[in-house]
């Protein structure tokens, strides 16, 4: 009885595993085409309002997205006055992101790029720079797609047959 | 007045200019300067000083502070909230509004579209100017301008740092709340009220409507349609549209009070037809009249 309830336990916890790591591809795809939104809000705002940065990013924050704390962090504390100039905490804040959500190497240097040149240019100059971004992560959707469908599965059925090998070897 | 420019001033400067200038002592400090590698600058009762580290104020160049590139990328960062673009159509006239009405001069590399600017970069000098409230300033204009029992429409001429924008703040306060005249201020460079949040944070009178950072031809309009004012006030008119305007709103029965950048009645060229009363400022004391003429005088 022991051994059985062992060996259930054992696959249900290599079962999670597998599907966490699944739905961490899942959770990328997501956030970057919440990003992509993102964006395109911070067009509409920087186009027709003129609206200043932090209330741009302060808004963003509200409709909760899955990075909404970062934007909150950055208007926080360039509003703070740490004297620290604005491109340089949303690089930080954004290096610090990949601690926090999955995101690849190449989707936060999208963020770092786009923090170089926000709030540093024309009304044009602005929305080139964003389009640029979007379309860069564009291309990341399509990659983060086609990993979670290659990848996604693989995992949930790894974790499976790890579960199950493990049993096998042990009991 | 310390903390005002401590709040509004200081805070947008970058830390080594805050620094320097907050050993300053700001009584009668008109201007500040700060030029990209120049030294830190301060015009006190119409004369130019050098302001040292500690904030003292120098006669020679030679102690003063020298603001870096570094300096300048961040106090400009910090005046436009990082946000060059939400300042656009302010800095292609040359200027940036801080709360509470302190303008920022701005000088550069102008870029052109056609004939006109529009946009001003590689910023290389700042000039911070302090605004002050000095109330009853506009007590002796006001009883010139109604002497009559109703207001004139007026023309304040004066050079640049006559205080001609304090005395129209100061006349629109004493207009609203003394006389109960019905004023709306166009305020195109958002320095006369210092609106900040939909709040004016000089008192402008309590029966004082702000149209903001609105260009004058349609802010006139709106306020002649929609709030129906006895006066209109506002400041610097310049050009044809300018000239348009006023005409319009006079046509309408609406009174106007406006300033112009001159020292005699030929520099307001054809404004100067315009007008029922002129007043004259001169540079020796905020909204001091040289000489006010009266329509039909104009030669006075």
């Amino acid at each position: 009885m022991v051994k059985l309830a062992g060996c259930v336990i054992i696959i249900f916890c290599c079962s999670a595993l597998g599907f966490l790591k699944a739905a961490e591809f899942e959770e990328r795809a997501k956030i970057l085409r919440r990003m992509k939104c993102d964006f395109e809000f911070f067009k509409n705002e920087i186009s027709f309002m003129r609206t200043p940065m932090c209330e741009i990013l302060k808004k963003a924050a509200k409709r909760e997205g899955e990075i909404a704390f970062f934007y909150n962090n950055v208007c926080k504390n360039f509003e703070n006055c740490t004297h620290e100039s604005f491109s340089k905490l949303f690089c930080r804040e954004a290096q610090m992101l990949e601690k926090s959500v999955p995101l690849t190497k190449g989707d936060i240097e999208i963020l770092i790029s786009l923090g170089q040149s926000l709030g540093k240019s024309d009304v044009d100059g602005q929305i080139s720079a964003i389009s640029a971004a979007e379309a860069a992560v564009d291309a990341q959707i399509c990659e983060a797609e086609e990993v979670k469908s290659k990848n996604a599965r693989l995992f949930k059925s790894l974790g499976i047959y790890a579960g199950i090998l493990i049993t096998i070897i042990f009991f | 007045m310390y903390d005002s420019i401590r709040m509004n001033v200081l805070s947008y400067v970058s830390p080594h200019l805050e620094k320097a200038l907050k050993n300053l002592n700001f009584d009668g400090v008109t201007e500040i300067r700060v030029g990209k590698n120049m030294p830190l600058c301060a015009i006190v009762d119409s004369r130019a000083f050098f302001i040292g580290k500690k904030g003292e104020l120098l006669k020679s160049y030679q102690n003063a502070y020298i603001a870096t590139e570094e300096d300048f990328s961040s106090t400009l960062e910090l005046m436009t909230a990082a946000s060059i673009y939400a300042a656009t159509d302010e800095l292609k006239n040359g200027f940036l509004t801080l709360p509470g009405g302190f303008r920022v001069g701005v000088c550069g590399r102008a870029v052109l579209n056609g004939k006109k600017v529009s946009y001003i970069k590689e910023i290389s000098y700042l000039n911070i100017r302090i605004a002050r409230e000095i109330f009853d300033c506009a007590k002796k204009l006001s009883n010139l301008i109604l002497a009559d029992g109703s207001v004139k429409s007026t023309l304040i001429i004066g050079p640049p740092g006559s205080g001609k924008t304090t005395l129209i703040r100061d006349l629109a306060r004493i207009l609203s709340d003394d006389y109960s005249v019905r004023c709306a201020i166009a305020d195109e460079r958002g320095e006369i009220a210092a609106m900040h949040r939909g709040t004016a944070i000089c008192d402008v009178g309590k029966l004082t409507c702000v149209m903001d950072l609105c260009p004058k031809k349609y802010a006139v309009n709106m306020l002649v349609r929609s709030m129906s004012p006895e006066v209109i006030i506002t400041d610097e008119l310049g050009d044809n549209d300018d000239l348009y305007t006023v005409k319009k709103a006079m046509h309408c029965g609406v009174k106007v009070i406006a300033t112009i950048h001159g020292d005699k009645v030929s520099d307001a060229g054809a404004f100067a037809k315009k007008f029922d009363c002129i007043a004259i400022l001169s540079r020796q004391s905020i909204g001091k009249i040289q000489k006010f003429i009266k329509n039909g005088d104009k030669n006075g």
